[in-house]
C-alpha cells in the first residue's frame, strides 16, 4: 500500500494541475500490467512483453499515470537480441522507465459499470524524449476495478531511437504497443 | 490566299494528329500548388506558422526563429540574444502591424520594427506553448496557451484567464474572433466562448452535451455566411450555425477516417481540410461534393501547419517541411471518374442551365459541376452513325435546347438532347461549306463560320422540330464577304455578327453588308483567330502570331504585350466583369480593360503547355470561365475584387554606409553622411521573379532607372533635398504601380551654411574695423606726440631763450666776468652744454635718467650762481636708477617751474627735492611752497609734461600741492 502511494506521487506528482476530488476518494492501481510490443519489420517479427506495468487512475479529475521498467521487458527472438535492445535502442541503463501521465479527455462516470472508449492524453516518455500523445483506449468500469486495454504505435524517429540503416529491414520504425491491465479499486488513505 | 488555305489545313489537321498521339499526358487535377519554400532552405527547421503583414511581406514561423519573405528570398529575422529557445509556435499582426510572436515555451514577443523586440515580462510565468492570438474589436490582443489557459493584453498589462477564471479547460489549441465580437477557443472540451465586448467576463462552454461531436477541437473557421466550422480530433469537422445555435455535420465527416483536423481554411464556396493522415480534403458546400487531395499531385502535403488568404488572393499551404501557393482565382480541373479521360477538347458551349456541353475524340459530352447524382454530372452522346467519323470543330445550343454541332467536313448535326434526335444537314441541304469551324447565334439568328464562306438562318420555331431543314442564306465573296476561310462568328451583344477571317482582319455585317472592322490596310489583312466584347462595347480581337487589337469602334490599337511572350496567339479570347481572358499554348493570361494590367496563369498555376483548340473557351451564368484544352477542362474563377492586382512596392531598407538606419525616423544627413542604399521588394508572390522596379532618386536621377534589382546604391550625394521613389510592375506595365517614397535632406557642411558665412562676415568686418580704428588712433596719438613733442620743444626753446632766463644768464655771466673770469667760462660752457643737450634730446621721446639729471644738474649749476645759497638742491642719489626713462628735459622743467613761481631769498630759501620712490615707479621733484605773488602760473609746462606722458603711456604725472609744499611725480618707465 505504501509502496502504491508513493509510486502514485512519483508518477503523478510531477502532472500540474492535481488535486484530489472532494466527492471521490478512491484510486484505481495496479503493478503487473501487461505490455506487448511489436516490431515487425520485412524480414524479423520481434515481439517482446513485461507483466510488471504499474498505473493509477485518478477518477476524481480524471488523471492517470503509468510506468513500465524496461528491462523487464522479455522475450524477443534470443537473449542476444534482449540484450542488443536494452543497450543500444531503449538504452535501460539511460532510461530505466518508460511512462504515460496525463488526463482522460472524455467525461465518464467512473461509478457506474460499464464499457467505454476514452482518449488518453498525456506525456508519452520513451527513451528519455517526451512527446503529448492522444490515446485510444478501452475501458470497462467494473465493481471493484478497472480493466483498460489499448493499441498504440510509437515512432521511433520521434523519441530519438535510432536504427543502423543496415538493421532497417529487421527493425520496424513504427513499432507496435499493445497494453492490457487489470486496476483495482483503492479506498484512498488520504485525510 | 491558296497558300495560306494550304497552312490552315495543315494545321487543322495537325492538330488531329497531335490530339490523337498525347493521350497519356492528360490527367485529371484539381487547384494547383506550386512549392514555394523547402525546410532545407531554413537549416533544416521546420515550419509552424506564417502570417502576412499590413504591408504585404510574408512571415514564417520556424521551430528556429522567424523569417521574413518577400516572394524572393526568405530573410531571418535575427531574435534578441535573451531569447535561447527560438521555437515559433505561433505569429500574429495586430492592426498597427506589430508583429506578435509566441514561441514554443511560452514567451511572447513583439516585433516593433528595426530589428527591435519588445519581450512581454509579464508572460514569463507562463511556460506553455502559445498556441495562438486574436485581437478583439478594442484592440485588445488575446493570448491562447496550451496548458495554462489565455492571456489578456490590454495596454500594456496582461491578465490571464484560465480554469479557475471559469475557462472550460486551460489547452488552447486556437482562437477564433467572429463577427460579433465572440471569441471562439477551441479545447480539449469542446469550445468556450467569451464575449469581448462585454465589459464582465462572460465565458460560455459549448461542448458534447450541446450537440459537438468531439470533445478535442483543434481548428476554427468562419465561412462567408457567418458559420463557424470546427476541426475536431476524431470526428472530422461540423459547423455551428450562430443563427439557430446548432451543430450541423456534413454526411461526409458522419465517417471520418482522415485523422486529426489541424487546419481548415474557407474561401467563398468551399473549405479545405487539413487532415492528420489525408492532407488536403477539399468540401464544396453547395454539392456537398468531397475532393481528396490525398490522391492528387499534392499527396505530398501532409502535416499541415497553417493555411493563409494572401493579398493578390493566393492561398498559401505550409506543411512541416515546405510552403505552397496556389494562385489567385481558382483554377482548376476537372476531375471526372470517367473512362476514357477527358482530354483533347475541340468544341465548347454553354447551355443557359450552365451545363457544359464538349467534345473530343472520343464523342460529345455534357457536363454539369452542381448535379447531384453522379450519373447526371457527365453523360455521353452518341453521335449519328450516318454522318460518319466526324470531327467536331464548333458547339452551339439555341434558345429551343436543340445543340447544333459543327464538324469537320461533314456539315451541322442537330441534336435533341432529351430525346437523343438527331438530324444532319450538309451542303446539300443549303449549308455554305461542310466545315464548320464556328456557330454563334441569339434569340433571331445563326450564323455558321466555315471554310466556304458564312451562313445564317433565322432562329424562329420551326427549329423544334429536329427535322426541319431551315433555309440557309449563304454568303461568300461573290456577297462581299472579302474572306471565306472563317475562324469565328461572333455576336455582339447588340446582335452585330463579326467574322474572324483567315487574312482579312475581321469583317462586321451591317446594313446586308459586310466591311471591314478597320480602315487600316495593316489590320486589314490579318489573320484573326478569335474576338469578344467588353462591357463598354470595345471589340477585342487577336491576331495569329502579332497579339491582341482593341477597337472602339473608330480606332484600332495593339494592346501592349509581354515582351517576354515567345506566343503571341491566344486560341480563344472571351470577355466578362472588365476582363479579357485570352488562352494559348501556354496558359491563361487575365487582362483587366481598365488598367492594362495582365496576369499570367502558366507553369506556375499548373497550366504549362496547355495547347488547346481555337475558341473552346465559354463562360457560364455565374461567371466561371471553362477552357476545353488538349489536357482537359480547365475552370477558372477570377478573385475576388478587393485584391491586389499588381506588385506593391514597400520600402524595407535604408542605409547609410550599409548600415541600416531607421528610416521612418530619420531622414537628415549630414554632409558627410552621403553613401545611402535603398532596398526593396515589389510584392507579387504570383510571379516573384517577373518583378522589375522603376527607381529615381529625385534631385539626383533625370529619369527612372530600370532594373530588376531589388537594391540600388548612391554614393557622394551632394548636400540637398532628395525623394527616393520606387515603383514595381510587371510585364513592363507600371501605369497602377504606386510608388514608395522616402523624402530626404543631406545638410551642407557647417562652413557653407549661410548662417555661418554669414556670421564669419560680420566678425571679419568686425576686426578689420577694430583694426583700422585702432590704426587710425595710433596714428593720431603718433600725430598727436609729435605735435606735443614739437610744441614742447618749441617751449622748451622758448623758454630757455627766453628773454628773462638769457638776461639773468648774462647778468650773472657779467658779474661773473668782473668776479672770476675763469668761473665766467666755467658758466658759458655750462650754459652751452645745457643748450647742445637740449638740442640733442629735444627729437627723443624718452631719455635715460641719468641723462636727465645731467641737464637738471647742468641747469641747476646756471641758477645756483645766481640764488647761491639761497637755491638748495637736495638730490637723491639716483645712480643705480641711471636705466631708468623720463621725456626729455621734464626734471629740468619742473626745476624751471619751482624756480620761476617761487620765492628765492636769503630769509627764503628754496629747496628742491630729487627723490625715487620704486614702489610708486615715480620720480619726485619737490620744493617748499613760497609763491612768488607776482607771476601768475600759465600752466603750460606742467600740461606740456601731461600730455607728453599721456601719449607715452596710461600712467599720469601726480601733482601734490600742500600748505607747504609742491609736489610733483612723474612716472619713469623701465628699459623696454
Amino acid at each position: 500500500m505504501n509502496k502504491l502511494t508513493l509510486l502514485f506521487f512519483l508518477l503523478i506528482g510531477n502532472l500540474s494541475a492535481i488535486s484530489q476530488s472532494d466527492e471521490v476518494n478512491y484510486l484505481f492501481q495496479s503493478d503487473s500490467g501487461k505490455v506487448v510490443f511489436t516490431s515487425n519489420a520485412p524480414l524479423e517479427l520481434i515481439q517482446a512483453e513485461s507483466k510488471q506495468l504499474r498505473g493509477i487512475v485518478d477518477p476524481g479529475n480524471k488523471t492517470f499515470a503509468f510506468q513500465l521498467k524496461t528491462r523487464s521487458l522479455k522475450g524477443f527472438n534470443s537473449f542476444l537480441q534482449q540484450e542488443h535492445f536494452y543497450e543500444n535502442y531503449i538504452e535501460t541503463e539511460k532510461y530505466p522507465t518508460a511512462s504515460f501521465s496525463g488526463r482522460i479527455i472524455e467525461q465518464i462516470d467512473f461509478s457506474i459499470p460499464g464499457e467505454h472508449t476514452i482518449r488518453a492524453k498525456g506525456i508519452l516518455d520513451i527513451h528519455g524524449i517526451k512527446k503529448e500523445r492522444i490515446i485510444k483506449c478501452s475501458i470497462t468500469i467494473q465493481e471493484n476495478g478497472l480493466f483498460a486495454q489499448s493499441e498504440f504505435r510509437v515512432n521511433l524517429d520521434e523519441h530519438n531511437i535510432t536504427v543502423p540503416k543496415i538493421v532497417y529491414q529487421k527493425i520496424a520504425e513504427e513499432v507496435m504497443v499493445e497494453i492490457e491491465i487489470e486496476l483495482h479499486k483503492q479506498i484512498s488513505q488520504s485525510e | 490566299m491558296r497558300v495560306r488555305s494550304i497552312y490552315l489545313l495543315a494545321y487543322l489537321w495537325l492538330f488531329v494528329i497531335l490530339t490523337l498521339s498525347f493521350h497519356h499526358l492528360g490527367h485529371a487535377q484539381h487547384s494547383v500548388f506550386k512549392p514555394v519554400l523547402q525546410s532545407s532552405q531554413f537549416d533544416q527547421s521546420q515550419f509552424n506558422c506564417m502570417i502576412q503583414d499590413n504591408k504585404g511581406f510574408i512571415w514564417i514561423g520556424t521551430t528556429n526563429g522567424i523569417y521574413i519573405f518577400d516572394g524572393i528570398e526568405p530573410k531571418s529575422i535575427k531574435l534578441p540574444d535573451s531569447i535561447v529557445q527560438r521555437n515559433v509556435s505561433s505569429l500574429f499582426a495586430d492592426r498597427n502591424n506589430n508583429i506578435w510572436i509566441g514561441l514554443e515555451n511560452g514567451i511572447v514577443l513583439r516585433y516593433l520594427g528595426f530589428g527591435k523586440f519588445e519581450v512581454m515580462d509579464s508572460y514569463y510565468q507562463n511556460t506553455t506553448r502559445i498556441t495562438s492570438f486574436a485581437e478583439d474589436n478594442s484592440g485588445t490582443i488575446w493570448v491562447g496557451t496550451y496548458g495554462q489557459g489565455i492571456i489578456k493584453h490590454f495596454n500594456d498589462s496582461s491578465k490571464i484567464i484560465n480554469s479557475d477564471s471559469g475557462l472550460s479547460d486551460n489547452y488552447i489549441y486556437t482562437m477564433l474572433l467572429d463577427d460579433s465580437g465572440k471569441l471562439w477557443m477551441g479545447t480539449d472540451n469542446g469550445l468556450t466562448v467569451l464575449d469581448t465586448e462585454s465589459s464582465e467576463l462572460s465565458l460560455e462552454t459549448i461542448s458534447v452535451e450541446d450537440g459537438l461531436p468531439d470533445f478535442i477541437v483543434q481548428s476554427l473557421e468562419k465561412d462567408d455566411s457567418g458559420n463557424i466550422w470546427i476541426g475536431m480530433y476524431d470526428m472530422g469537422i461540423c459547423y455551428y450555425n450562430p443563427g439557430d445555435k446548432r451543430f450541423y455535420v456534413p454526411e461526409f465527416s458522419q465517417t471520418w477516417p482522415h485523422g486529426p483536423v489541424n487546419a481548415l481554411f474557407a474561401m467563398g464556396d468551399r473549405l479545405w481540410i487539413a487532415s492528420g493522415n489525408a492532407g488536403i480534403v477539399e468540401y464544396v458546400y453547395k454539392s456537398k461534393s468531397i475532393n481528396n487531395y490525398q490522391e492528387n499531385q499534392t499527396r505530398n502535403i501532409f502535416r499541415i501547419k497553417s493555411f493563409l488568404k494572401d493579398k493578390e488572393g493566393n492561398k498559401w499551404v505550409m506543411a512541416y517541411d515546405k510552403i505552397h501557393l496556389s494562385m489567385a482565382g481558382i483554377i482548376e480541373f476537372i476531375k471526372q471518374d470517367y473512362a476514357p479521360e477527358i482530354i483533347n477538347i475541340h468544341a465548347m458551349t454553354i447551355d443557359s442551365s450552365d451545363r457544359l456541353w464538349f467534345a473530343n475524340d472520343h464523342g460529345l459530352f455534357s457536363y454539369s459541376e452542381e448535379a447531384i447524382s453522379e450519373n447526371d454530372k457527365i453523360k455521353k452522346y452518341n453521335i449519328l452513325e450516318e454522318s460518319g467519323d466526324q470531327e467536331i470543330m464548333s458547339l452551339y445550343m439555341d434558345k429551343l435546347g436543340i445543340l447544333w454541332i459543327g464538324t469537320f467536313g461533314q456539315g451541322i448535326i442537330r441534336l435533341d438532347p432529351k430525346t437523343g434526335q438527331q438530324k444532319l444537314i450538309t451542303e446539300k441541304d443549303g449549308l455554305v461549306n461542310g466545315n464548320v469551324l464556328s456557330i454563334a447565334g441569339n434569340n433571331n439568328e445563326i450564323w455558321f463560320g466555315t471554310l466556304g464562306g458564312a451562313s445564317l438562318i433565322q432562329s424562329d420555331d420551326w427549329l423544334s422540330d429536329i427535322n426541319h431543314i431551315p433555309e440557309f442564306e449563304n454568303f461568300g465573296k461573290k456577297e462581299g464577304l472579302a474572306n471565306n476561310y472563317i475562324y469565328q462568328v461572333y455576336l455582339s451583344p447588340e446582335g452585330i455578327p463579326y467574322f474572324a477571317t483567315d487574312g482579312n482582319g475581321v469583317l462586321v455585317y451591317k446594313e446586308s453588308k459586310f466591311e471591314s472592322i478597320s480602315q487600316t490596310d495593316n489590320f486589314s489583312d490579318k489573320v484573326i483567330y478569335s474576338i469578344c466584347s467588353d462591357q463598354s462595347g470595345n471589340i477585342w480581337m487577336n491576331a495569329a502570331e502579332d497579339g491582341l487589337y482593341k477597337s472602339d469602334g473608330t480606332n484600332i490599337v495593339k494592346v501592349t504585350k509581354d515582351p517576354d511572350h515567345n506566343n503571341l496567339s491566344f486560341n480563344s479570347i472571351v470577355s466578362h466583369s472588365g476582363k479579357v481572358i485570352m488562352v494559348y499554348d501556354h496558359g491563361i493570361d487575365i487582362l483587366d480593360v481598365s488598367t492594362n494590367n495582365i496576369q499570367h496563369f502558366e507553369e506556375n498555376a499548373g497550366l504549362d503547355n496547355i495547347k488547346p483548340d481555337l475558341n473552346t473557351a465559354v463562360i457560364d451564368s455565374k461567371k466561371n470561365v471553362w477552357i476545353g484544352t488538349s489536357k482537359g477542362i480547365i475552370k477558372y474563377r477570377l478573385p475576388e475584387s478587393d485584391v491586389w492586382e499588381s506588385p506593391v512596392t514597400q520600402l524595407s531598407t535604408v542605409s547609410l554606409f550599409l548600415e541600416a538606419v531607421e528610416h521612418l525616423k530619420v531622414n537628415s544627413f549630414t554632409y558627410a553622411q552621403n553613401h545611402l542604399s535603398f532596398e526593396y521588394s515589389g510584392l507579387w508572390y504570383q510571379y516573384p521573379e517577373k518583378v522589375e522596379y522603376l527607381c529615381k532618386l529625385e534631385g539626383h536621377d533625370i529619369d527612372w532607372i530600370r532594373t530588376k534589382n531589388t537594391r540600388i546604391i548612391y554614393s557622394n550625394l551632394k548636400p540637398g533635398k532628395y525623394v527616393f521613389k520606387v515603383k514595381s510592375g510587371i510585364y513592363d506595365n507600371f501605369s497602377n504601380a504606386v510608388p514608395a517614397e522616402y523624402f530626404f535632406e543631406i545638410s551642407k557642411p557647417f562652413w557653407k551654411n549661410r548662417w555661418f558665412i554669414f556670421t564669419l562676415l560680420i566678425i571679419t568686418g568686425i576686426l578689420i574695423y577694430l583694426l583700422i580704428r585702432q590704426r587710425e588712433n595710433r596714428l593720431k596719438k603718433e600725430q598727436e606726440l609729435i605735435h606735443e613733442k614739437i610744441k614742447f620743444q618749441f617751449e622748451n626753446l622758448k623758454s630757455q631763450i627766453n628773454p628773462h632766463f638769457l638776461f639773468n644768464s648774462f647778468s650773472t655771466l657779467i658779474a661773473l666776468i668782473e668776479s672770476d673770469s675763469n668761473e665766467a667760462v666755467d658758466y658759458v660752457e655750462e650754459l652751452s652744454t645745457l643748450f647742445r643737450n637740449i638740442l640733442e634730446y629735444k627729437d627723443h621721446d624718452l631719455i635715460a635718467l641719468d641723462a636727465e639729471l645731467e641737464v637738471a644738474n647742468n641747469y641747476l649749476n646756471l641758477q645756483k650762481k645766481r640764488f647761491g645759497k639761497n637755491l638748495i638742491i637736495d638730490i637723491q642719489d639716483l645712480d643705480a636708477f641711471s636705466d631708468l626713462r623720463i621725456p626729455p628735459l621734464t626734471l629740468q622743467l619742473l626745476i624751471e617751474n619751482a624756480i620761476k613761481h617761487n620765492v628765492v631769498s636769503t630769509d627764503n630759501p628754496l629747496t628742491i627735492h630729487i627723490s625715487i620712490n620704486t614702489e610708486k615707479e615715480r620720480i619726485f621733484v619737490r620744493n617748499n611752497l613760497q609763491p612768488k605773488l607776482d607771476t601768475e602760473s600759465t600752466g603750460v609746462g606742467i600740461n606740456n609734461i601731461s600730455n607728453r606722458y599721456r601719449l607715452l603711456t596710461d600712467r599720469n604725472i601726480e601733482i601734490t600741492e600742500t600748505d607747504t609744499e609742491y609736489i610733483v611725480g612723474i612716472p619713469f618707465m623701465t628699459k623696454a
